[in-house]
């Protein structure tokens, strides 16, 4: 049975979907294109992995997929004696240690950098590029240059100080090296971001605190890096976010070594969660793809509490009505007492003017 | 506003219900389907192809892979009139077997009929049922005369799984000792061919090392005059007379295995898991912590020295040889033609003070040098690796799944142009052949390869990886300097636990 309708219900409604369409429609056409890559990319491979993760999942035969539920996180969270659960954890404190250390490196060094080259000292702009340069360079062609430079027997070093470190073999030195190349490849992307922030710092900022005597290091302080403050937060939020998939450079320098012993068993001492899920899937296991799918996820999960509570952190704080309150008080106050300064003032030059009168 | 944001969630979780279900569809999808009897015969009872094309991947690289290109031209210009022919395609070993379980499983159409790979790996690929087995398809070539007694008996047992044949084994392979040869003739020394006399070699040129008497020289393409005859005292680097070390080059892969399987052990047990925890193993790698010290004796007679430096990389394997700060160096049986033929064009013509040439390098195989009886029945053996070629599941046509065993089988019976890369034949009849023997790649160098009778496989085990990289990692802690403070003891102790629960979290799973 057909519904009936006004016309003035029916214009509405129809007044309604074009009005709905005009709005949307045109962001919707434009947007349509991303959006299909995006869920075919991103959101379909996600829940994917989702599935995967709830599975002991074959690759070479679904047939042989079996359904665990959540077995697989239960044994990264709480199977202390299985070997994912103890190479997961390893790996993991080691991105960790990786990130505690070069986060404020790769935040740090480009900012003072930027700072420099921020105040047009000359040739700035050869230094500039000089300081962005490595950055082109794709890790694997880096790593190369680092691999000359620090090989035992025919690196540059050791032949220039005519040493034989074994830089990549050492614990210490080859997590030394792996750093370095992390901080010379990647310190120019935070270095453009942050230039780009110094160069629309308001100059009046500048030009007040000055007449108030703030100058130097202190106008760095208190008027840069909070005038800074939203490309700094972008700058962590990403460093962290990347560093937490540090990959490349593990790969080409050590591959993950050099072996160390931990209670009776072997692991690598740089080795990092990224290295570890790629090694996993590289060992030809096909099992073991709901576990590494579960480690991935568990890795996604870390990430992004570390970096909600670094939002939460960085969070632009509302003062509310208590500092104005007490400014308001404050001045209201200080009316109050300038007024009945003045009131006094009144009264005793009134007393005096009647005093030369009794004189007169 | 409201009406609007609440549509928006109704979308997004449909998306979400539909992206998950179908997510649950593609992971719980079985694919493959039977095969189906499509064959056909001519008048003379021989199968008709009629064009049939066959896709092979393979895992043999470079150089090797021209090698195969040129049997598998042979095969296409035998088999043209029947409408047979193969295609092969090389793939990185990096991610061959990823790459081979993800399409296959995903991508049927892409998939390969023919893969050519790693014996070692076969029990795992037929577990994951990847490969078909093949002895039905041999059944209905007519006139076969295609046999497993054909083939080497080791190589042979690694390409069965559950009694049936699943792959048809094409060579096999082992490290190989390049050895400076001039410097041991020059020297008044000769080539050792077991364990005693290694050590025997080694003390010797330590000895004359230290006390100045050692002749060397390199072989320098870019500077002649470093190819003449010096002390070796005056080299600008120490010479210790064996590259060995956590890194130098592939010797991890081949030396405890072979240490293993000589002193009368198993690399697999029971089930496919690791069996080479054995006080031999032990024993062997203590004898190289004390090749590292120079401390210990061999047989009661103390070492003279320290025989490898450690520190080395993939670098000095080649470097060291080369500039004779070192006589013995460890790499693949790949670069023997290459090799020699280097040194052979450097050094091969130039003479001594008394007008004499001496052959620069040459090649030991592993047999008997990790044996510590040598006169064991097991002493001779090596372990070895070897590649095999298998049919895909992918395959549903009876009619290639017949061209391809015939492939396999043609190939491996015609490997002689193959095997001048570096491999000896896993087929008898090639191996045993006049021709074989009379063919120059085999008297430069495949001769000292020794017999395939000797080389011994991993065995059948679904757990590659642990058995095989664990026993690896044994000799790489051995020489690795921060786990000086471990005896080899712990480490095969330790290295043999994880292996165990590396497969029990597998099983796990």
């Amino acid at each position: 049975m057909k519904k009936l309708t006004t016309i003035s219900d029916y214009a509405l409604h129809t007044e309604k979907k074009r009005e709905f369409l005009k709005r949307y429609g045109v962001a919707f056409v434009f947007l349509a294109p991303f959006l299909f890559f995006f869920l075919l990319f991103c959101v379909y491979p996600l829940f994917y992995g989702i599935v995967m993760s709830l599975f002991k999942f074959n690759i070479a035969d679904y047939t042989q997929n079996e359904w665990r539920g959540l077995k697989n996180f239960i044994t990264l969270l709480f199977s202390y004696s299985n070997t994912y659960y103890q190479n997961f954890w390893y790996s993991m404190k080691n991105t960790l240690w990786f990130v505690v250390i070069l986060v404020p490196l790769a935040i740090v060094v480009p900012l003072v950098m930027a700072i420099l080259v921020n105040a047009q000292p000359k040739g700035y702009k050869i230094f500039r590029a000089i300081i962005y340069l490595p950055s082109i360079l794709p890790v694997s062609a880096s790593g190369v240059i680092f691999v000359s430079l620090f090989g035992t027997n025919f690196g540059y070093l050791n032949q220039w100080m005519g040493t034989t470190i074994d830089w990549l073999g050492g614990v210490e030195t080859a997590k030394l090296v792996i750093i370095l190349l992390c901080m010379w490849g990647g310190w120019g992307g935070n270095f453009i971001i942050l230039s780009a922030g110094l160069k629309n710092v308001n100059k009046s900022l500048y030009e007040a605190a000055s007449v108030d005597g703030c100058v130097g290091f202190r106008r760095t302080l208190a008027v840069t890096l909070p005038a800074i403050k939203q490309q700094l937060v972008l700058c962590i939020f990403t460093t962290i976010i990347g560093y937490f998939g540090l990959y490349g450079q593990v790969y080409v320098l050590t591959n993950g070594g050099p072996n160390i012993d931990v209670n009776g068993q072997a692991y690598g001492a740089t080795m990092t969660i990224m290295w570890y899920l790629q090694s996993c899937i590289q060992g030809g296991n096909f099992n073991v793809y709901g576990m590494v799918s579960a480690m991935g996820l568990l890795l996604g999960a870390f990430i992004g509490i570390l970096t909600g509570i670094q939002l939460w952190l960085t969070r632009d704080k509302k003062s509310g009505t208590k500092i104005s309150a007490q400014f308001s008080q404050y001045v209201a106050e200080k009316k109050l007492s300038t007024a009945t300064q003045s009131a006094t003032t009144v009264t005793v030059n009134t007393q005096d003017v009647t005093k030369e009168k009794d004189n007169e | 506003m409201m009406k609007n944001a609440k549509m928006f969630f109704r979308v997004v979780a449909l998306c979400m219900v539909l992206v998950f279900s179908l997510s649950f569809a593609t992971a719980c999808n079985p694919s493959g389907s039977g095969m189906v009897n499509d064959l056909k015969f001519d008048e003379y009872g021989e199968i008709i192809f009629d064009g049939t094309e066959l896709t092979v991947w393979s895992v043999i690289g470079e150089p090797d892979n021209a090698y195969l290109d040129v049997v598998n031209k042979q095969f296409n210009d035998y088999y043209a009139s029947n409408g047979l022919s193969a295609k092969i395609v090389s793939l990185s070993v990096g991610d061959f077997y990823t790459q081979l379980a993800n399409t296959i499983n995903t991508d049927p159409e892409s998939a390969p009929d023919v893969v050519i790979y790693h014996s070692e790996r076969l029990t795992d690929l037929a577990n994951s049922k990847i490969i078909l087995p093949m002895d039905e398809y041999f059944e209905a070539i007519p006139n076969n005369d295609f046999s497993t007694d054909n083939y080497y008996r080791s190589l042979m047992q690694e390409c069965m799984y559950d009694g049936k044949v699943y792959g048809v084994p094409l060579d096999v392979h082992g490290g190989m000792w390049y050895v400076r040869t001039d410097i041991l003739e020059k020297n008044g020394l000769e080539m050792p061919t077991s364990l005693s006399e290694f050590v025997e070699v080694c003390n010797q040129l330590i000895t004359l090392y230290e006390e100045g008497r050692l002749w060397h020289r390199a072989m320098d393409k870019t500077n002649p005059a470093n190819c003449n005859w010096t002390q070796a005292k005056d080299l600008g680097e120490h010479f210790y007379p064996v590259v060995m070390s956590d890194e130098g080059g592939i010797e991890n892969g081949w030396i405890p295995q072979t240490a293993v399987l000589q002193n009368g052990g198993k690399l697999v047990g029971e089930n496919g898991r690791p069996a080479w925890n054995t006080d031999a193993l032990v024993e062997v790698m203590t004898m190289f912590r004390n090749w590292q010290s120079g401390e210990g004796d061999f047989n009661g007679t103390p070492y003279a020295g320290k025989f490898v430096e450690g520190n080395d990389d993939a670098q000095t394997v080649w470097s060291k040889l080369s500039s004779g700060a070192a006589v013995f160096s460890c790499e693949g049986p790949w670069f023997a033609e290459q090799r020699l033929e280097e040194y052979n064009a450097v050094l091969g013509s130039l003479t001594d003070s008394q007008g004499k040439t001496y052959s620069p390098l040459g090649l030991l195989n592993m047999s008997k040098l990790y044996a510590l009886d040598e006169n064991s029945a097991d002493a001779s053996k090596i372990y070895g690796v070897g590649h095999t070629f298998s049919i895909s599941r992918t395959v549903t046509s009876m009619t290639k799944a017949v061209g391809a065993a015939l492939y396999a089988q043609y190939m491996t019976e015609h490997s002689m142009d193959y095997l001048q890369g570096g491999h000896l034949p896993a087929y008898k009849a090639i191996y045993e052949s006049e021709e074989f023997k009379s063919q120059p790649f085999y008297q430069q160098y495949l001769q000292a390869f020794g017999s395939p009778e000797n080389y011994v496989t991993l065995g059948n085990t679904a757990y590659y990886t642990e058995v095989y990289e664990q026993l690896k990692g044994v000799y790489i802690d051995i020489f690795t300097a921060s786990k000086l403070n471990k005896t080899p003891q712990e480490i095969v102790t330790d290295r043999f636990n994880t292996a165990l629960a590396l497969i029990e979290a597998d099983e796990e799973l």
